[in-house]
């Protein structure tokens, strides 16, 4: 959707503009002279449909509607716009109406259209009629009527393929930003509820919507984050990950700093919890800023889980992230440097199955660690069920002809696949690819130092973790700065009626989000 | 800032090039489970040396390492070599094997009675300074030369030195002898405490305990039997169970069983114009287990049950006592210490001369408590 | 103040924690029990005296000039010239005193776990890894103080397990070694509070100022806390005589437990702890590179690094310099003799010269 304005408003162009070229000179009276500034658009563009007709019987009132082909819906067009004008109009020829007098008749006369405004400048119209709307141009009247009606197909609200839930609701978002939009306002009703909407990208123009509410969310914040989107200066803005990448605060970091989601769910939890939304046209994600760490290992249905259950699984998460980082390395760590760690049984059998391989430990565990990222990078690109069999076969095969082939011990091979496993175990995308990528140097560095490596890559990546920060919020919240009470959502989730404030981690005007204790319910 | 932490990085992975000073393959690693002092006897399988003479300045350290090529002959290696010291003999060792060799295992030490008697610290001395060596094993005096106990054969466990572990490992809640590990071995060397360990020996093709051994500081003095070693555990306060038989006579009839039961002391101290007086209670906690009467006990009777046991361990202890105040002098049951709690400066230079414990007033009081008897009454 | 160098009041609590518990830890028991034998324990106790005092000498010079910086105060007490020097000789005095941490840091790491390792390497990996983390600026540094509190307390708890094998005898008769000895204990184990001097620069870095005190009590507090708990627990498990014979005494008494799975716990430990012993060394050298890139008038938002580096490379090199592992032991004590100088009488100097001044003031 593009953004029409209300009444009153000023009619700015926004999102920037590739600069050469379109003129920002005031529309003429005249209908031949429009027509001529419109020539050589229409000459290079096949698609650019121009729709010359008259607005009388007497075929005094020249009038042309502009628009592209399959853009604009051809039923609304024809009985909305062309109908109504040609076949109903009417009195516009005496003169007794001046200019405006008579655009607004025929504004409020006669087309059945819900969005339009007027425009007098000629860069307005151009960039409209490239935005997707209709134009029409009248003889005599300097204004442009620039109308929406969109059309074109859209895929059907279904459930995102990569954030399934067990329970909840089953809606995503789809590509179309306003039916995005229209999927919150259903569910979130507040009229509290602020929908901003600016243009980014300068050859792609893509709307872009900032969703806030009100009351709660912090205006410091929201100040940064526009400022930051009037900085963005790029060509095109494709999917979520380029705009995510130019606002975020450290792109270099390995840690997504900034949270995406396709359900709209999740999007409505997240604004009541003071955070601020950016959606984009053309993508089925929202963005939410500011984004703990803590979030990335949080997933929807622990909510939806009983407590004790959604805490289990939320503690199991944390424990999965340790492991998918550091297991390789310390394995390595353990056998290289101090087996004296492990018990003996543990250390003679290891020790038994690894004089059968003649690589060290180092380059088993990396020979594995390359065999099962190409397995699941494999496994992605081959279509549909070939790719899971494919991934299946894969892991079995490899497994045990690796150890036959003495590539390695079976202890490495159990080893990566626990690792595998609990890195897919990990619910946000971004976080799993960090890991994938932080598992290296983690190797590297035990290999080397033992232990004390170990330690030391981990004291380096807590670093890390504690210098970022997101739209100016410390991004490790609530451990470092320690806030005891966001600690109820961290390891564990506590029961949801006890969660009374919104989380401190996360500036906010308005703490209170529900009243203490239950009624009803179990007994003592 | 990008420039910056490329630097770092470089300079990172080059120091990873550099070379794993410390990364030792596992293949490459044997790990002795046992190890045994001895002194050096002309006699010991060392083929790198020419026969020497017994001269009392060397030691041979045998050790006990699994076997773990996959298509190996024998299940364990047992190597003994000699040297000045127990890591010179590190270094013969070198010369023969190709695993390195990794201490951190070892699980039990050895001491030959002859090398116990002239004193272990010179030569245990590594075992405390290494880093990578474990302060929960095993300490034990061998009935002759530790070697052999290391080369007995031992079924249904997979070598000696997994037996021995496990056999130390629940001992003292099988029966009362002292078990030692060598922290505590050091740590009983302390002014006004000497350590005790027990004694291993080979009988009939097998490993067995056949004692306890007391030390003066490091010196091995006594050996005791397996009775005085029980007497020396309830003495010492060494937290353990085990079953006591008893004899007793009720009411004309001789009548004996068992009893399961926990021990634990309480010692009392004072000194007046007698010297130092000693109070030792032993407490003996348990269950009755085994019972030669035949119709069911009373209260009464266990009463009696009990004060047959009391006597018993108490005539017990006091003849250890008297062995102890005797022949070995040497405060052996840890007493000591609650005498310096007392008086640490004015006492603490001759707390560890013969005189003292000799001369000392020493009472036992033992009671016991029996909460059950079984399913049966 | 730059923002990125401001912390909170509850962040100062975990900041004196880590700044002053390091490595001190592992010899503290000895070092305090060669004098005070048996009541090494309530030398420890005594001991935190001295950082107590430090905390009050420090308030109350921070409080008469609260919004300056620790340059701008040694400037306005000493004139400009003499300021400036008496910054460099504190900068001077932590570049010392961090050498030695980081030197008995190696110790431990390459007796424990890195034998073959040479030294230079590893004291080189430690000094890169401040460099990373000291850049980060003081908000960091206060996150990560607190987080790495966080995984340091169970440690403290994993030492008190050894108590199974405690003997209480070795603590009595309590106060047995006589006045005398206890003094002479008290000493060394002022040592162990060093980094409470760190606060001179950090105070002002606070934001909430008027909490400082509270702050610092806590801290200290849970410092002597861990110190009494270690010290007793080498106490009552080894005895004082036997821990002479110990370099590392706290590590030492790991050794005597043995869990089912974990079969070497004083190894653990110090695979936690070697991660996070740089806490000191951290604390302080940022403290150093602060106050030099400030009373050299750098601006610290382009030029941090290189300040950062320039103190990395004198600490990296001294710490290279004590031939063996007892000249590092001594090295330490010389590090405690001059805390007690910068920490004590540099303050109280400070104090004295500022209440004159005030007296001058308002006389005039």
């Amino acid at each position: 959707m593009r953004k029409i304005p209300r009444r009153g408003e000023q009619t700015q162009l926004e999102g920037g503009h590739d600069t050469k070229g379109i003129p920002d000179l005031p529309l003429p009276q005249n209908y031949d002279e429009k027509m001529l500034m419109l020539h050589p658009y229409i000459e290079k563009n096949h698609d650019l449909i121009a729709r010359p007709f008259y607005l009388d019987s007497e075929m005094k009132l020249q009038a042309c509607a502009f628009y592209f082909n399959a853009v604009v819906d051809d039923k609304r067009l024809n009985e909305h716009v062309l109908q109504p004008l040609m076949m109903h109009s009417g009195g516009w020829e005496s003169g007794d109406y001046n200019n405006t007098d008579r655009v607004d008749l025929i504004i409020r006369t006669s087309i059945s259209v819900g969005q339009l405004r007027k425009t007098d400048s000629f860069a307005v119209m151009v960039h409209s009629l490239f935005d997707g709307m209709l134009v029409l141009i009248f003889d005599h009247i300097q204004e442009a009527v620039i109308i929406d009606i969109h059309g074109g197909k859209f895929r059907s609200i279904e459930e995102p393929p990569s954030e399934k839930a067990i329970r909840g609701p089953r809606e995503g978002f789809i590509e179309n930003l306003d039916i995005n939009i229209s999927m919150i306002r259903r569910h979130l009703r507040t009229p509290r509820l602020v929908i901003k909407k600016t243009i980014v990208g300068k050859r792609t123009r893509t709307p872009v919507a900032v969703l806030y509410i009100d009351d709660i969310v912090d205006h410091g914040l929201l100040d940064q984050l526009n400022e930051r989107l009037n900085r963005i200066d790029i060509d095109g803005v494709l999917n979520s990950a380029s705009l995510i990448q130019n606002i975020e605060d450290k792109p270099y970091s390995p840690f997504p700093q900034i949270w995406v989601s396709e359900r709209p769910d999740k999007t409505i939890a997240e604004l009541l919890e003071g955070r601020i939304i950016v959606m984009i046209d053309s993508t089925p994600t929202a963005i939410f800023l500011p984004s703990l760490f803590v979030e990335f290992l949080q997933a929807s249905e622990d909510y939806l889980e009983r407590t004790f259950v959604g805490s289990f699984i939320r503690s199991a998460r944390f424990l999965a992230f340790f492991v998918a980082i550091s297991l390789p390395a310390l394995y390595i760590a353990l056998i290289s440097f101090t087996p004296e760690l492990l018990p003996v049984n543990l250390v003679v059998s290891l020790a038994q199955a690894r004089r059968e391989v003649p690589f060290p430990v180092l380059v088993e565990a990396l020979i594995q660690e390359f065999i099962i990222q190409m397995v699941i990078e494999s496994g992605l690109r081959l279509p549909g069920p070939i790719g899971q069999t494919a991934g299946v076969v894969a892991g079995i095969i490899l497994g045990q002809a690796a150890i036959s082939a003495k590539l390695g011990s079976p202890a490495i091979i159990i080893v990566i696949a626990i690792t595998t496993l609990c890195t897919f175990a990990l619910p946000a995308g971004p976080l799993v690819q960090a890991t994938r990528i932080l598992r290296l140097p983690m190797i590297f560095i035990t290999a080397s130092f033992g232990l004390f490596g170990f330690s030391l890559g981990w004291l380096l990546m807590l670093t890390h973790l504690c210098s970022l920060e997101s739209l100016g919020v410390p991004y490790f919240a609530p451990f470092a700065p320690m806030r005891f009470a966001d600690l109820k959502d961290s390891f564990f989730r506590i029961w949801l009626w006890k969660m009374n404030q919104r989380p401190l981690s996360i500036p906010t005007q308005q703490k209170q989000r529900q009243r203490t204790g239950k009624e009803g319910g179990e007994s003592e | 800032m990008p420039r910056k932490a490329s630097i770092i990085v470089i300079i990172f992975l080059l120091l990873q090039l550099c070379g794993c000073w410390d990364s030792r393959d596992l293949d490459k690693l044997a790990f002795p489970l046992a190890a045994a002092y001895d002194v050096h006897s002309p006699g010991s399988a060392d083929p790198s040396e020419p026969p020497a003479k017994p001269d009392g300045k060397r030691i041979d350290v045998t050790t006990m390492t699994p076997n773990l090529a996959p298509k190996a002959s024998s299940p364990v290696d047992i190597q003994t070599l000699s040297g000045i010291s127990a890591t010179d003999v590190r270094q013969k060792r070198a010369l023969i094997d190709a695993d390195t060799y990794v201490t951190g295992l070892v699980k039990t030490i050895i001491v030959g009675e002859e090398m116990a008697s002239r004193g272990v610290n010179p030569y245990m001395d590594a075992v405390l300074r290494g880093t990578t060596i474990s302060g929960t094993m095993y300490f034990a005096v061998a009935a002759g030369r530790g070697e052999d106990i290391l080369k007995t054969p031992v079924k249904n466990y997979t070598n000696i030195g997994t037996f021995l572990l496990s056999l130390f490992d629940g001992l003292h809640q099988r029966t009362f002898i002292p078990v030692i590990r060598m922290g505590e071995f050091y740590r009983s060397q302390d002014t006004g405490k000497n350590p005790v360990a027990p004694i291993l020996e080979r009988k009939g093709g097998r490993v067995i305990i056949s004692g306890a051994a007391v030390f003066k500081k490091d010196r091995m003095v006594k050996k005791l039997n397996l009775e005085e070693g029980h007497s020396l555990v309830l003495l010492r306060g060494i937290k353990g169970r085990s079953y006591q038989p008893f004899i007793g006579k009720s009411e004309a009839r001789m009548h004996w069983g068992s009893v399961l039961v926990r021990n634990s002391r309480k010692v009392k101290y004072y000194q007046n114009q007698q010297g130092h007086n000693f109070l030792i209670t032993i407490k003996l906690q348990g269950s009755l287990e085994e019972h030669s009467h035949q119709a069911p006990v009373t209260e009464e009777h266990l009463k009696e049950i009990e004060k047959t046991v009391e006597l018993q361990m108490k005539a017990q202890c006091e003849k250890f006592i008297k062995k102890m105040q005797e022949e070995i002098k040497v405060d052996c049951i840890d007493i000591s210490k609650y005498a310096l709690a007392k008086n640490r400066r004015a006492l603490e230079k001759d707390i560890d001369n013969p005189e003292f414990i000799q001369y000392a007033n020493i009472k036992v009081k033992v009671k016991v408590h029996l909460e059950n008897t079984g399913e049966s009454r | 103040m730059n923002s990125t160098d401001s912390i909170t009041s509850k962040q100062l609590i975990f900041i004196i924690i880590g700044a002053q518990i390091g490595i001190g830890i592992f010899s503290l028991p000895r070092v305090v029990s060669a004098a005070a034998r048996q009541d090494a324990w309530l030398a420890v106790l005594l001991g935190a005296m001295v950082p107590f005092l430090i905390l009050i000498i420090i308030e109350r010079l921070g409080r008469r000039m609260p919004e300056s910086g620790f340059v701008a105060m040694n400037q306005l007490l000493f004139g400009r010239w003499l300021g400036s020097v008496m910054v460099c000789l504190f900068v001077a005095y932590i570049i010392f005193f961090e050498s030695t941490v980081v030197r008995l840091f190696t110790e431990i790491t390459s007796a424990f776990l890195l034998p073959r390792t040479p030294i230079p390497v590893i004291a080189f990996v430690v000094v890169l890894t401040l460099v990373y983390i000291i850049n980060k600026g003081a908000r960091v540094i206060a996150r990560l103080n607190e987080v790495l509190f966080w995984i340091i307390l169970p440690l403290i708890f994993l030492i008190m397990v050894p108590l199974v094998n405690a003997d209480y005898t070795n603590l009595l008769p309590v106060g047995g070694a006589g006045v005398k000895a206890l003094a002479q204990g008290v000493l060394p184990s002022s040592y162990a509070y060093a980094g409470i001097e760190l606060l001179l620069v950090f105070y002002f870095l606070v934001r909430q100022k008027e909490e400082v005190i509270k702050a610092g009590i806590m801290g200290l507090g849970f410092t002597t806390l861990a110190y009494l708990i270690v010290t007793l627990v080498c106490l009552l498990v080894w005895g004082s005589e036997s821990m002479q014979m110990l370099n590392w005494p706290t590590l030492t008494v790991l050794k005597t437990i043995k869990f089912p799975v974990l079969e070497r716990p004083e190894i653990f430990m110090l695979a936690v702890w070697m991660g996070v012993g740089v806490r000191p060394a951290m604390n302080m050298g940022f403290t150093a590179a602060y106050s030099l890139s400030e009373v050299l008038q750098i601006q610290r938002d382009k030029y941090f690094h290189l300040v950062v580096m320039s103190i990395a490379l004198p600490i990296f090199i001294l710490a290279l310099l004590p031939a063996n592992l007892l000249i590092a032991f001594k090295w330490a004590e010389y590090a405690g003799y001059s805390f007690l100088l910068a920490g004590l009488l540099y303050p109280l100097l400070m104090l004295i010269i500022a209440v004159i001044r005030g007296k001058e003031a308002q006389s005039a």
